[in-house]
């Protein structure tokens, strides 16, 4: 019985892989790699309830840039109460860092200025830390740059 | 044991095989149905006028259409000017075969992006992709947007070029109706005020179901927009009243969109004399055939009467301001803050607009208290795929029409269904704080009249702001120095006002983030920040405070953690 529950669970992983994947696959991965000094995180580990109580996992990234609204905001959250989930965490390895092509800021930020309102549905960014273990944060784009676009 | 065993995992095996499968097909089948809902979607990008991300995605639209399926095209008739407003309908045959690509085209010295459609028989049709909408779609327009197609089809017909039966068919009365407005137009020109096309207007009231005032004696203008659009003034002065002390004008506003950049042509014109007053960048003319000529290329006119009220179709909504007239645009109407029926029809921004536009926000008590119990001004909120002011990437704009006591808030249709509510209504009070400054310049015949006010304590900060951007040899106060003047006005007299209004909006879409120990005032005055960051105030605050545009980034992104991303 514990080989069939253990196959079982198998069984579901894979079910639940090829789900994620053909979910990840509708949007085009990108990766930034973060340097470090030209950004600030923040953690954020608390109990909220949106619907039910949940430890809930936050990290907040702001980024400089040469742009207009000067930084850039991004969020990686996992609580599908809140709205819209990232893909989880990843760690990469050295080798698989070099073979990763990272988008400079530039090109992030002209990328982002191309998609304003569409980048979150079509790119799955990943902003990478580099370290002991080196983490890639699945993230969306908070800061768009319509809002300095506005007329009267 | 062992053989029962692996005769149950075969069994099981076959089991999951066959739930994977299931699963497999249903998530294709959701896909899908996602893809069959965009289409739909797709759908209402029913008029283009815009940038190159909006090419991008109408691009990927036609990419995602059922190749077979027969839809509609429109680009420009002229390839010489590249952006006459006049459109030229071509419906694909289910037989075409289509394909796309977009090749960038040197246009009047503009890059372009244009789309090529190639059909059969080596047929190539290359234009900019304007807008697509199904053929059967046609059937369920509404009266604006049929207008918007009859109009279409005038600058089209007046070109020799043939239209399509089936686009016709649909729109021929309105053909008649448009041709109708533009000779009551021209009566009324040559000062021959009559009523005789006033059944026109009745005309209007049979269709859809926005109302339309019927047209009075004392009726004085018609005519279209180059958005496709009729505007009609109603209860104008006697042409003695006009000369002695109201000068009766007629904003134009000529997007020269040749230059990529939208620029704001002004012309004032004296609807009882025929003269136009005073133009700019080459389009002054006193000829009244030169105006008339302005109306038949269906440019963008709007036309005031000083003592009266106004009344304005747009492309999607239907405005009526007239004094005492019936019916009028849909959506509710506290007071004199009107939800366009396009913002009643979005789920989601009528979800934050009725938490916003409440006694509960503070930035609605504040910001819009000229127009709240007002019978003077109104302010109306609409939501467009494309901002017909703008041909950026704004997420929001407002705007006053010259001589009208108006102001129109636009938000964009693609920011508010892809960003969260906190987001979003942020953009909504920031655009609520430029139609305070504008009703309020407004109270004193506009912002040139500030210099006589700055003794008057309600106006002595404004002028403060306002003799920065004027011109000081020429006294001129441009749109842009309109804009940046707002900008630094809101930044330094409003930005505590505008982040009282996110706040409570947010507080009162997820009550919890009250007791959140990661988000205080600073995080909601951090979002209020945003779009004003270019200002002498932001500086300040920076310098005082020692924050930076990093630190307030990262209050922006954990507000918007600690709150909901949709509408409760």
């Amino acid at each position: 019985m514990t080989a069939i529950n253990m196959k079982s669970t198998l069984f579901l992983l894979i079910i639940i892989c090829s789900w994620q994947t053909l979910n990840a696959q509708s949007k085009k991965d990108i990766y930034h790699l973060l340097s470090k000094g030209s950004y600030q995180t923040q953690k954020i580990v608390r109990t909220v309830r949106f619907k039910t109580e949940r430890l809930d996992t936050v990290y907040a990234f702001s980024l400089t840039c040469d742009c207009k609204p000067g930084a850039l905001g991004f969020i990686h959250t996992v609580n599908p109460e809140r709205g819209p989930v990232n893909l989880p965490i990843r760690s990469l390895t050295n080798k698989e860092l070099k073979n990763i092509e990272f988008l400079s800021l530039d090109s992030l930020v002209n990328l982002m200025k191309d998609n304003d309102n569409t980048f979150n549905s079509k790119f799955n960014l990943y902003l990478v830390e580099k370290g002991k273990v080196n983490f890639a944060y699945n993230v969306f784009k908070i800061t768009s740059f319509g809002d300095y676009e506005d007329g009267y | 044991m062992h053989k029962f065993s692996t005769s149950n995992n075969f069994r099981l095996n076959v089991a999951l095989r066959f739930v994977l499968i299931l699963l497999t097909l249903n998530n294709l089948s959701c896909k899908r149905d996602e893809l069959e809902s965009e289409n739909e979607t797709n759908l209402k990008y029913f008029f283009y006028m815009g940038n190159d991300e909006d090419i991008k995605v109408i691009i990927e639209d036609f990419k995602q259409l059922d190749k077979k399926k027969s839809f509609t095209s429109a680009y420009p008739v002229n390839d010489k000017i590249s952006w006459d407003h006049a459109y030229r309908l071509y419906t694909l045959k289910k037989s075409d075969s289509v394909k796309y690509n977009v090749p960038i085209i040197e246009v009047g010295g503009v890059v372009r992006n244009f789309i090529t459609i190639s059909k059969r028989k080596n047929e190539r049709i290359q234009a900019p992709a304007l807008h697509v909408f199904d053929v059967e779609f046609l059937d369920n327009l509404n009266i604006e947007q049929r207008a918007f197609i009859a109009n279409s089809l005038n600058c089209f017909s007046a070109r020799g070029l043939k239209v399509p039966k089936e686009v016709l068919d649909f729109t021929e009365n309105f053909n008649e109706f448009n041709r109708n407005l533009i000779r009551s137009t021209e009566a009324r020109m040559a000062n021959q005020i009559d009523d005789s096309n006033k059944g026109n207007f009745q005309r209007l009231n049979d269709h859809g179901n926005n109302s339309v005032a019927t047209s009075s004696t004392n009726s004085c203008f018609v005519s279209l927009d180059f958005e496709w659009s009729f505007y009609r003034t109603d209860n104008c002065p006697s042409i003695a009243d006009a000369n002695a002390s109201i000068i009766n004008t007629i904003i134009t506003y000529l997007d020269q969109r040749l230059a990529g950049v939208p620029q704001v042509e002004k012309i004032e014109y004296n609807p009882f004399s025929g003269i136009i007053i005073t133009g700019e960048a080459g389009y002054i003319s006193n000829n009244k055939s030169y105006f008339m000529s302005l109306v038949e290329q269906s440019k963008y006119i709007y036309f005031h009467c000083a003592v009266g009220g106004s009344l304005y179709f747009t492309r999607n909504t239907v405005s009526d301001n007239c004094q005492n007239s019936p019916g009028g645009g849909g959506g509710s109407s506290p007071n004199n803050v009107i939800v366009d029926q396009t913002v009643v029809n979005n789920v989601k921004l009528s979800c934050v607009m009725g938490k916003i536009l409440n006694t509960a926000n503070s930035g609605y008590v504040k910001l819009l208290q000229g127009f709240i119990n007002s019978s003077t001004y109104n302010v109306t909120f609409k939501v467009e795929p494309v901002i017909p002011t703008q041909t950026g990437t704004a997420n929001g704009s407002t705007v006053q029409p010259i001589g009208t006591k108006n102001v129109i808030i636009y938000l964009k249709t693609s920011f508010v269904e892809q960003n969260s509510v906190a987001n979003v209504a942020k953009t909504v009070v920031h655009e609520m704080a430029h139609a305070y400054l504008a009703q309020k310049l407004l109270t004193i015949g506009g912002a040139g009249n500030l210099a006589q006010n700055m003794n008057n304590k309600e106006f002595k900060d404004l002028f403060a702001y306002y003799s920065k951007y004027v011109n000081p040899a020429t006294g001129a106060f441009s749109a842009v120095a309109n804009n940046d003047f707002d900008h630094a006005a809101m930044a330094g007299l409003l930005i505590n006002d505008i982040a009282g209004g996110i706040k409570d909006f947010i507080e009162s879409n997820y009550p919890a983030v009250k007791t959140d120990e990661y988000v205080s005032f600073d995080n909601y005055k951090a979002l209020a920040w945003i779009g004003l960051r270019d200002t002498e105030a932001y500086d300040k605050f920076k310098s005082l405070t020692g924050e930076t545009n990093e630190s307030q980034t990262l209050k922006i992104t954990v507000l918007e953690s600690s709150s909901t991303y949709d509408c409760n």
